[in-house]
């Protein structure tokens, strides 16, 4: 008995040897699918040619449409996606909740309000530094608001209830602003920030988003201790010595920052943050610290995916990828409900 | 630990005043009272959870000097409950338990670590629930892996806020047997109770509170008197004598004042 407790080495080992491939196989799926994005379009550009092209080889016109065309669109994808996967798999650490994502409480919804506001009021233009700042702004503002409504140990349903409010004041407040728009175009100009789309986004766009986006993901995975001692609750995680109001306030910081930079060039896509946190779970022992990095990149890859799959849906006019990730993710929340139902009914709300 | 004149403020309310106490190692202390006395109020000032106004010193230096990980190493503080929100093996949650001391990743662990993990669960006899998830055990279950989490800490004052609740008879015996073999080895076990019977028989020292201040603090015999019984729980409790060991158990409710 006590050799094997001597013969058990001093880290306590991954229970499967399977769990060591699950960052590799991941980076390998987001690989794929990157050189995949850049590839497929309606001029569709071979596996080969697409790294020729990368690498400044090959024919002139697959350079372009890789260089200028579908790698800005593949980047955006790549960094939103992780963004918004680790900024659901934060929110649900800092609450305990698997159900907390930034789309059910209405954090983008909000930024797409702000960025729209600012843009009707001519404030900000769709190209410039204004529109992340404005769109973070209004992601901040709709998590502080929502949690001072539901409160700090708030349950499934007071949360749900809380950011369902939340997402439908910012949703009106939208539809007002394109209620009130002086013209048709301004109108439709509006309507993109709810549809969520990475067409047509060029390196300017990736600029703007990804040191917001890449700042995010660093104060959120910074984070990653304090969510495990989260899990047993916060005077146990206080009295360990995490400091439970910092990680509050950097949570939300660093989810507003993410999640309104997304926003910011590409409208509102939902449910990533839901669905990638939900699929690693298991896979990393449902430890809320470890969850982080293979989240994000699940997010990746699920955003990639999802925007492969908008250019090869046949259909008469483009399918926009926050409606796809909308029809798919939708179901799957039903899905959540449907298990975590005992404790949406139960007392413990 | 020793407090003076302690008071704790919640919403504008005093819920706990006036609290002196010189408490040192080696004894497990009773913190009992009726139902609103402020037993975890105050036990949660101690653990440096709660502002509090008067002095509180550990080990010689006021309390609020003392920065957050630094209070982490000194207390190890179990709250009520025994609560975990996600099914975390539980290896992993006695692992927290090393948090304080700089341990990040349950994965990566010194050697040191890994044997202080390995040691708290050999107490607590959790070896064989390492690779549990935590949803699946039982609440007896459940209650030795959290103190095997606040074991692992290795702190010289342990808070324990009902450790014993809502547990079965054999495991209530555990943890007060657990608790009082910290204590034997040093440390100040302080734990919030309302056993009573395992009270006056386990514990080394009772403090008995009521309306927000400590009304007796001394061995269990002074505490425990009828007359004490009487006037902060409204009982009259029956004494026993197993081969000359004192038992005590909460009888009738006491209706005259």
């Amino acid at each position: 008995m006590v050799a094997e407790a001597e013969a058990r080495s001093a880290s306590l080992p991954d229970r499967t040897p399977w769990q060591a491939w699950l960052l590799p196989g991941l980076l390998l799926l987001v690989g794929l699918l990157f050189v995949v994005s850049l590839g497929v379009g309606p001029v569709a550009v071979p596996p080969g040619d697409v790294i020729a092209a990368l690498a400044g080889r090959g024919e002139a016109a697959h350079r372009i449409i890789v260089w200028d065309i579908r790698l800005p669109r593949a980047i955006l994808a790549l960094a939103i996606g992780a963004v918004l996967a680790m900024g659901g798999a934060a929110l649900q650490g800092l609450l305990r909740n698997p159900l907390a994502a930034p789309s059910l409480f209405g954090a983008p919804q909000s930024a797409a309000l702000a960025a729209v506001a600012t843009i009707s009021l001519g404030i900000n233009d769709t190209l410039g530094w204004g529109l992340p700042l404005a769109a973070m702004a209004g992601a901040f503002a709709s998590v502080i608001l929502l949690l001072a409504i539901a409160g700090r140990n708030a349950g499934l349903l007071l949360l749900i209830l809380s950011g369902l409010a939340v997402s439908s004041l910012a949703g009106a407040g939208t539809v007002l602003a394109m209620n009130l728009a002086p013209n048709p175009f301004a109108a439709l100009e509006i309507a993109f920030w709810l549809l969520g789309s990475l067409e047509d986004r060029s390196m300017r766009h990736v600029t703007l988003a990804l040191p917001f986006i890449a700042l995010a993901l660093l104060l959120l995975w910074l984070q990653r201790g304090g969510y495990r001692a989260l899990s047993l609750g916060e005077d146990a995680a206080a009295s360990l010595g995490v400091p439970v109001e910092r990680l509050r306030l950097t949570t939300i910081l660093g989810v507003a920052m993410g999640v309104g930079a997304a926003v910011a060039v590409s409208g509102t896509i939902a449910f990533i943050g839901l669905i990638a946190p939900h699929l690693m779970r298991p896979l990393v022992r449902h430890d809320p610290a470890r969850l982080l990095v293979p989240a994000a990149l699940c997010g990746s890859a699920l955003l990639l995916a999802a925007d492969i799959a908008v250019r090869l849906i046949p259909a008469t006019s483009d399918i926009k990828v926050g409606v796809l990730t909308s029809i798919i993710g939708v179901p799957f929340f039903l899905y959540l409900i449907v298990r975590e139902r005992r404790s949406l009914s139960g007392g413990f709300a | 630990m020793v407090l003076e004149e302690v008071a704790v403020r919640l919403a504008g309310r005093r819920i706990v005043s006036g609290v002196s106490l010189d408490l040192s190692g080696g004894a497990l202390v009773a913190l009992i009272g009726p139902n609103g006395a402020g037993k975890t109020t105050l036990l949660k000032a101690m653990a440096g959870l709660l502002p509090h106004e008067g002095r509180l010193s550990i080990n010689g230096s006021g309390g609020a000097s003392l920065d957050r990980r630094a209070r982490a190493r000194l207390i190890g503080y179990l709250p009520q409950g025994h609560q975990v929100h996600w099914p975390l093996p539980a290896e992993d949650i006695v692992a927290l338990g090393r948090f304080p001391h700089g341990v990040v990743d349950p994965r990566r662990l010194s050697p040191g670590d890994g044997r202080i993990i390995r040691e708290a669960m050999r107490a607590t006899g959790t070896e064989a629930l390492a690779g549990q998830s935590a949803t699946t055990l039982s609440g007896g279950e459940r209650a030795r892996i959290m103190l095997a989490r606040v074991l692992a800490v290795e702190a010289p004052i342990l808070l324990a806020d009902e450790p014993t609740a809502s547990l079965d008879p054999r495991h209530q015996l555990v943890v007060m047997e657990i608790l009082r073999e910290q204590a034997r080895l040093g440390r100040l076990v302080i734990a919030v109770t309302h056993d009573l019977t395992l009270a006056a028989r386990m514990a080394d020292r009772i403090v008995l509170m009521d309306g927000g201040t400590v009304v007796a603090s001394g061995p269990p015999s002074d505490v425990l008197s009828d007359r004490q019984l009487a006037e902060t729980y409204g009982i009259r409790a029956l004494r026993l004598d197993h081969g000359g060991e004192p038992a005590l158990v909460p009888w009738q409710v006491e209706t005259q004042p």
